[in-house]
């Protein structure tokens, strides 16, 4: 098992009255990308810059490489961060603001012009450093700021929603570049974000966070495919949910009640117990919709149901499928072929859809 | 906060408060404590507590038209000073939108010229009018060398007034135009969408959405203009008097410290009732 | 309802059979006559403010003694203002005093404005209002009270230092050089305020994770970005210095005489082509001022 690089334990955040962070507690291992993800407000900033050491944690304490270090302000922890707005000093020039940190641990002037080079190179900056930050693009100065906290070899990068201020084709390839670098470097990387798609693929592991908790904490994949809330199922991707009462559940799988109707069958969280009021959740890209009733094989939910509404995105089809109780689902048909019957069905036809039973899962209502 | 933290703050603020309390807290209380004093007749008081100089300002002078001269110049001076603020308002309030409203380099240029009289020495200014009106200035000299009559100009209500407007505008425009210059254009479109004519978009978005800088420049111009000395000394020469100048007068030749002082107690008392009426209207207008 | 909007520089609107609009032809008529007006009174407003200063300019190379008839062209009063000892003593006078006061001011005001955006402290409101209080109470008002303090303040440390009337304390450039310290520091503090509060305090952030401490923080990312502030300041305290008379009359003394102070005794008396001239050369100076605040203002830009 790889080492704990950061570690926070049970860290609370108080300002004033209001609680940002509330009694969070993280491992992040050596060399990993992490992500807080969460909506604006969540606390996720606000974790990234008591580790920083920008905030003191109200209670609870803050590990590095062991070490406590929560009380220590942010010139005495061997972390370095790349602002949201990037924050380059706007009357030096970019070598000078690439250097100051090393500046500040005294390295000869050599040395420094010697690792500036080198680091505006990996960010594929060469030759810009006696620009002025603002002669630069945003993309440009994205990379200087980078280059800034990377330079001082950082024993965690914290990013705080460092691409949130650029267009989205050039977020695209800075998601890619950031990626490769932390590949490149070895260091972890610490991403506050709240685009899930961003954390999603990116990240090695990602924690989501609502109202000062962490509420999973889990690789892309499994917190996908695995959301252990409402909220997460909700916040990541999308998702239907139909409100279903279980009746009785054995291992993984539970049988649940869909609108006092549907019966049915799906994989089921630990915390869920019989005669529940429940949620079922199902991912619209699941669930296969057809003309006939042709996908019973075992394993599979089937259910008969009538096209509400039909919208052509391109890539996929996607239809509102009303079941017989009247609770109404997304669904998400590939356009594989123009020849595809589901190409002509129109509103108010009835049509079957299935999924395999264990992708629907039941979380507490 | 630590105990670095409360040395570097007393390090910072110490010896600025120290300058502002010792020269300028300390006398303007020992003002008010002077105004309770007795006159001492070469200048400075005799420390026995009275009221004489209260009395004085408030005692009634048979002569005068109302309760004593000094009242009267009290009285000339508010008004004088919002006769000025109304002037400037309604020159400068103008010109700031027609200001605003030019193209980039055309409004540095305007804007550059209104600075230019801002930042000019006011005593300059001021003599500049006097040259204008005086007995052998320039309107008489041209007048006089038409072979018409010279006419009394400087001295006279009109001359202070026309001092007083001219050195106040600059301090008008300047702040009306950074809150026009605020403004969002779209609203106006908002409301012409909305059916409102020019006059109502104006009074009712234009306006109050400019308010700010209404009453910034409003204060800027009403305060020095109440306590002018400048203005009423050499374009009133004394015989148009305002409140400075009998300020001026009774810590000057009347050497009359306690009463000087009573004066001043009563203007500033007078001045922020006046400036705290204002902004409690403006609260409640706010509020409606 | 049908969303409208009237073409840019124009008033003629698409009509629509569902909204009412005024007439055309009275709403630009009265457009027409409001721009005519706007433009009128900006005319009138800046002959207003320049005609005064330009008869004066004019008037300042006038060959007469009679100082508003016009006799032809000359430098010669120019040339007497700098043979006047008195005026060119005066002038000195005005420039210490200002470089003095500015220097202090600047100094103290820089301090209290970083004490007020960076730290919290009991009667913190308070002070914030007394703070403001130079700026806004009539300049006579402060002066009559410098008056009296000096006066009260000199008689006590003549008094308690036995000092004969000879060599006794009396007000001075030095009291002047305090009171126009104790105006500016206000002047000084709003204007750096206001750029500390502009300022991004990431950027603050940034040096402290890069390893900067408090103190180096404040010396190579905060100061360097609020200079333009502190300049402006500095340069908005040297004018008010330069150009005060109402302060430095009731607080000065023999001795102290500065240039306004020794204008004011002239203009007070007559018109003169040597005050004319004395005028324009002040014009000059606030001129090369503003010029310079603008310079600063663009580079804060």
């Amino acid at each position: 098992m790889p080492a704990i690089n950061v570690e926070l334990r049970n860290v609370t955040k108080r300002f004033g009255d209001f609680v940002a962070v509330d009694n969070v507690s993280l491992q992040i291992e050596e060399g990993e990308f992490f992500s807080l993800l969460g909506p604006s407000g969540c606390g996720k900033t606000t974790n990234l810059r008591m580790i920083a050491g920008f905030e003191l944690p109200s209670e609870g304490e803050i590990y590095l490489k062991g070490q406590p270090v929560g009380q220590l302000p942010p010139f005495k922890r061997n972390v370095n961060t790349v602002f949201q707005n990037y924050a380059l000093f706007p009357h030096m020039t970019v070598g000078e603001n690439v250097g100051f940190g090393l500046e500040m641990k005294k390295l000869s002037k050599a040395d420094i012009a010697k690792r500036v080079d080198e680091t505006l190179e990996l960010v594929r900056l060469p030759n810009l450093g006696a620009r002025k930050p603002r002669q630069l693009s945003g993309g440009q100065q994205q990379r200087v700021a980078l280059a800034r906290a990377v330079v001082n070899r950082p024993a965690v990068l914290l990013l705080d929603e460092p691409l949130s201020a650029l267009d989205l084709k050039l977020r695209k390839t800075m998601q890619f570049e950031l990626k490769e670098l932390q590949r490149q470097l070895g260091i972890t990387f610490i991403f506050v974000t709240h685009d899930q798609e961003e954390a999603m693929t990116m990240s090695d592991r990602i924690a989501v966070m609502d109202h000062g908790h962490v509420l999973q904490v889990g690789a892309p994949t499994n917190i996908y495919e695995q959301p252990n809330s409402r909220f997460v199922a909700d916040f990541i991707g999308e998702t239907n949910f139909l409100p279903c009462k279980v009746t009785h559940r054995d291992n993984g799988l539970a049988t649940v009640v869909v609108g006092d109707k549907i019966k049915m069958q799906a994989a089921c969280e630990a915390n869920v117990s019989t005669g529940d009021d429940a949620s079922l959740i199902i991912r619209p890209e699941k669930i296969t919709i057809s003309t006939g009733q042709n996908n019973n094989e075992n394993g599979n939910t089937v259910l008969p149901g009538q096209v509400v509404e039909k919208v052509y995105i391109g890539t996929d089809t996607r239809f509102a499928v009303k079941l017989e109780d009247g609770s109404v689902l997304n669904v998400r048909h590939q356009n594989m072929s123009m020849d595809d019957p589901l190409t002509h069905v129109n509103n108010h036809e009835n049509v079957f859809i299935s999924w395999q039973t264990i992708a629907a899962r039941v979380l507490t209502a | 906060m630590g105990k670095r933290r409360s040395l570097y703050l007393s390090f910072l603020l110490g010896p600025g408060a120290f300058w502002l309390l010792m020269f300028f807290v300390v006398p303007s209380l020992l003002v008010v404590v002077y105004s309770f004093m007795e006159r001492s007749s070469s200048g400075g008081v005799i420390w026995n507590v009275s009221l004489e100089a209260y009395a004085k300002l408030f005692t009634f002078d048979p002569e005068s038209l109302f309760v004593n001269d000094f009242v009267v110049i009290f009285l000339r001076s508010f008004w004088w000073a919002v006769l000025t603020t109304v002037a400037c308002l309604l020159i400068g309030y103008p010109l700031a939108f027609y200001i605003a409203q030019q193209k980039p380099t055309a409004r540095m240029i305007l804007l550059f010229m209104v600075m230019i009289p801002f930042w000019t020495n006011f005593l300059v200014r001021t003599y500049a009018w006097k040259f204008i009106l005086n007995n052998n200035g320039l309107i008489n000299t041209v007048l006089s060398s038409l072979g018409m009559q010279r006419i009394p100009l400087i001295n006279t209500p009109t001359a202070v007034l026309i001092g007083l407007v001219y050195g106040s505008l600059p301090f008008m425009v300047l702040p009306l135009y950074a809150s026009i210059e605020k403004f969002d254009y779209t609203l106006v479109e908002a409301g012409q969408d909305l059916g409102a004519n020019y006059f109502r978009i104006f009074t009712r978005v234009f306006l109050p959405l400019t308010m700010p800088g209404v009453a910034a420049g409003c204060i800027l111009v009403f305060i020095p203009a109440v306590g002018q000395y400048v203005v009423p000394t050499i374009l009133g020469g004394g015989k148009v008097a305002m409140l400075g100048n009998i300020l001026a007068q009774q810590f000057g030749a009347a050497l009359n410290w306690p009463f000087g002082s009573a004066i001043a107690v009563v203007f500033m008392i007078l001045l922020m009732a006046g400036v705290l009426i204002y902004f409690a209207v403006e609260r409640e207008e706010e509020a409606v | 309802m049908t969303v409208q909007h009237a073409q840019e520089g124009s008033l003629t609107r698409p009509t629509t059979t569902d909204t009412y609009y005024p007439p055309q032809k009275a709403g630009s008529l009265l457009l027409t006559w409001g721009k005519r007006l706007l433009w009128a009174n900006m005319i009138f407003s800046f002959i207003f403010l320049y005609a005064p200063i330009l008869v004066l300019v004019v008037f300042s190379f006038n060959d007469s003694r009679f100082a508003a008839k016009w006799e032809g062209f000359t430098f010669k009063w120019y040339g007497e203002l700098l043979s006047n000892d008195a005026i060119i003593s005066a002038f000195w006078n005005s420039i210490v005093v200002a470089v003095l006061s500015t220097i202090i001011a600047t100094l103290l005001g820089t301090m209290t404005a970083i004490a007020m955006e960076r730290f919290r402290f009991p009667f913190r409101k308070t002070y914030d209002g007394i703070l403001y209080l130079p700026v806004i109470v009539p300049d006579i008002v402060m002066g009559i009270a410098l008056l009296a303090f000096f006066a009260l303040a000199l008689d006590w440390i003549n008094t308690a230092l036995a000092l004969p009337s000879d060599s006794a304390l009396r007000p001075g450039l030095t009291t002047v050089i305090i009171a126009h310290v104790a105006f500016n520091i206000s002047f000084v503090a709003i204007v750096v305020r206001t750029s500390l509060r502009d300022f991004n305090k990431a950027l603050e952030e940034a040096a402290q994770d890069l390893g900067a401490n408090e103190w180096i923080t404040f010396r190579r990312v905060t100061l360097p970005l609020i200079m333009p502030g502190i300049l402006g300041g500095a340069l908005l305290a040297f004018t008010l210095s330069l150009d005060d008379f109402v302060i430095t009359f009731f607080t000065t003394g023999p001795g102290g005489t500065t240039l306004p102070i020794d204008v004011f005794g002239r203009i007070r008396r007559t018109i003169s082509p040597e005050i004319n001239a004395i005028s324009t050369l002040m014009l000059m100076m606030s001129i090369v001022l503003v010029i310079a605040s603008q310079t600063l203002q663009r580079r804060r830009e």
